[in-house]
């Protein structure tokens, strides 16, 4: 009867372990398809966030967008400093005549650019 | 207390225990071994789904590696009509925010009964609408869409893809096997309620496509873009190309065309505005094919700069065709024939040569024949052979006319007077990636074939120097830079087979500077109004982007920072 109730207990042990071990493996399976669609979100984020930055410092967006009624784009001549200065409020406007600027130089979009020739 | 012992009663509970374990262990055995397959496939189709793992479509790079391409997310809209509810409540719902047709949703929600696409590829904002409705029975797969950050920019060389990231155009079509990369798949297990877990029976990871570095770069494509819509709108033209060329390896630095459109919003433009004009469209060139004449004529030997020609004045018969200048010229030399873009003289200069020596110098510059440009759609062009001309050939072949050329035929041209006689292949494709960053192909220049020598080649040189320094290119000049080119202006042929007196075509072929040249350029605009002439409408484009774009490829600025430049002043005002 011992010899009974040994190996009963020991068949009893050995499945619940099995099946802890189990459901070990399918908890951590939930929690790393939880933690593979936080990745797959931030890498489409990332995406996202990448293609904004191609577009915002694009020559065509800034050309369309910031440059258009102020002046074109072209290349800088040999003496010509191209000053990039923060903007301080919205009213700031960007020198009409004369403004030689490049785009793709002035990289940050709340930076407006100045260009004087020496 | 005590238990009596009843032996009979034992035995027969203990009988039907071992009959019933006899009956298990049977039904046991039955299912392992001869319901075993049936019950595993069974399992399987309930613990496992088979899904299919979509490679990611490689990226497309300028040669200063800027993206011109990138995959973003986008969810697809999709039914299973069995389960969805109010039919004809939710088909209101849905065409009214996806604009579709009520009897487009009609027919996929009524017709069939399982699964099946809505809308693919959705604006997030409808797709956010879409989710607030809540609606058994509609749901969406996450899906990759390539979106261009430079919209219009290197429209017609990039291309697009169709819904299914199949390219249609462009490089995304010449290099789709490259790019698409190859699908994986993979056993994955499910719960009782169909949730994912992140437990893989068996898996073939997909393999991504391979990224593309082209050899245009963006900024000379912006310039480039920005002088051809000028003159495409100052002009009122038809349509304009321009393709900007290393004339040493024959990588295209830039090449546009208009009108053109917007690489994100395919589905509301013409098809007819995808096509890539440069290398797609023949047209007659007029007088920027003189060039194949002046090679001709020097590298035979027959003909020298100084000898001189009588153009009769403006007017000259060439069997029963008068053929005219555009303004009267007495005695020219060859190089003023050229300079002047003379069509007398050209003629005479050709009808020394003969017909064979023309017609084998045409193909010799490839004209007549593909190059063999790594992108879809190139034009052969039309040259009949010297045995098939009419008398009158002789007057028209050599000064442009009775051929059809494309712009890369044209700009090759101009390049082998640049790069001392060699005709190259020009490819857009510098190399390509794997995801990693390590080339695995890399293009290099190749050399067709030798047309002149390089002696010839100094000597047109000269010669093209002379056409915009004192001849019909005057406007391409730059301050500072020499510059070689040949204008050109043809009539259009008409409908019933004659030439028009109101539409031309005008074109410049060029390059700077002169001595070390680093661009060859070439613009053709059809039919601009009221000007038609080469020189007046696309020389000064020349001009404007030859100016940029060799002040880029020099480099000739510097970027100084605050600290710099506060130096400078001070040091400007204390000098």
């Amino acid at each position: 009867m011992r010899k009974f109730i040994f190996i009963l207990l020991t068949v009893t042990g050995l499945a619940l372990t099995y099946i802890y071990q189990q459901s070990k493996i399918f908890y951590l399976a939930y929690k790393n398809e939880e933690k593979k669609k936080i990745i797959d979100e931030l890498i489409d984020k990332n995406n996202i966030l990448r293609y904004n930055v191609c577009s915002f410092s694009s020559l065509v967006y800034l050309d369309d967008k910031i440059f258009r009624d102020y002046a074109e784009l072209q290349m800088p001549k040999t003496k010509m400093f191209v000053r990039a200065f923060q903007s301080n409020n919205n009213s700031t406007k960007l020198t009409k005549s004369k403004s030689n600027l490049f785009s793709n130089l002035i990289s940050n979009l709340t930076i407006s650019a100045e260009a004087k020739e020496f | 207390m005590y238990l009596r012992y009843h032996p009979r009663r034992f035995k027969a509970v203990s009988f039907c225990f071992l009959i019933f374990f006899l009956f298990l262990i049977g039904r046991l055995f039955y299912l392992q071994f001869f319901k075993f397959s049936f019950l595993k496939s069974l399992a399987n189709k309930q613990h496992n789904v088979y899904l299919e793992l979509p490679p990611l479509r490689g990226n497309i790079y300028d040669r200063q590696l800027r993206p011109q391409v990138i995959n973003l997310p986008r969810n697809s809209l999709y039914a299973i009509s069995s389960q969805i509810g109010d039919k004809p409540e939710i088909i209101d719902k849905l065409s009214s925010i996806l604009n579709l047709e009520p009897n487009f949703l009609k027919e996929k929600l009524f017709k069939r009964t399982g699964f099946v696409w809505i809308s693919r590829k959705i604006d997030p904002l409808k797709e956010k609408e879409i989710s607030d409705l809540n609606v058994k029975g509609l749901g969406f797969i996450k899906e990759s869409q390539r979106f261009y950050p430079n919209r219009y920019l290197a429209s017609h060389i990039l291309g697009f893809t169709d819904i299914d990231n199949r390219g249609l155009e462009g490089v995304e079509l010449f290099y789709d096997d490259y790019l698409k990369g190859k699908p994986g798949f993979g056993l994955v297990l499910r719960d009782a309620r169909g949730n994912l877990l992140d437990f893989w029976q068996k898996v073939v990871l997909p393999q991504d496509g391979f990224d593309l570095v082209l050899t245009f770069d963006e900024v000379i494509q912006y310039i480039a873009e920005k002088e051809l819509d000028k003159v495409f709108k100052v002009f009122k033209a038809k349509s304009a190309s321009i393709v900007i060329l290393d004339p040493f390896t024959g990588e295209i630095l830039a090449m546009a065309n208009r009108p053109t459109f917007d690489l994100n919003n395919i589905r509301n433009t013409q098809a007819s505005l995808y096509r890539n004009r440069a290398i797609t469209d023949i047209f007659e060139p007029g007088s920027s094919f003189k060039i194949v004449t002046a090679s001709a004529a020097l590298e035979s030997g027959l003909i020298r700069e100084e000898d001189r020609f009588f153009c009769e004045n403006g007017s000259y018969k060439v069997a029963n065709h008068i053929l005219h200048d555009h303004q009267p010229h007495g005695w020219l030399t060859f190089k003023e024939v050229i300079e002047q873009s003379s069509n007398i003289g050209t003629t005479k200069v050709a009808q020394i040569l003969g017909p064979k020596t023309i017609y084998h110098y045409i193909k010799a510059f490839g004209f007549g024949s593909r190059l063999g440009i790594d992108l879809p759609g190139e034009a052969k062009g039309m040259i009949k052979p010297y045995q098939f001309w009419s008398k009158t050939s002789i007057g028209a072949v050599p000064i442009g006319h009775e051929v059809g050329v494309t712009a890369l035929q044209l700009v090759c041209a101009i390049s082998v007077v640049a790069n001392g006689g060699l005709l190259m292949r020009p490819f857009i494709l510098k190399e390509i990636r794997d995801k990693y960053g390590v080339t695995i192909k890399k293009n290099s220049p190749f050399i067709i074939r030798r047309v002149i020598s390089e002696e010839t080649s100094r000597r047109l040189k000269e010669i093209l120097i002379g056409v915009v320094e004192n001849g019909t290119g005057k406007l391409a000049r730059i301050e500072g830079i020499k510059v070689a080119g040949k204008t050109g202006t043809a009539q259009k042929i008409g409908p019933d087979g004659h030439y028009v007196h109101d539409k031309f075509v005008a074109s410049f072929i060029g390059f700077a500077p002169a001595d070390n040249p680093k661009i060859a350029i070439c613009i053709v605009v059809d039919e601009p109004k009221p000007y038609y002439y080469g020189g007046v409408v696309c020389a000064p484009v020349f001009r404007k982007v030859a100016t940029e774009v060799l002040g880029y490829l020099n480099r000739d600025f510097e970027i100084l920072n605050e600290e710099t430049l506060l130096s400078l002043k001070e040091k400007n005002e204390t000098d």
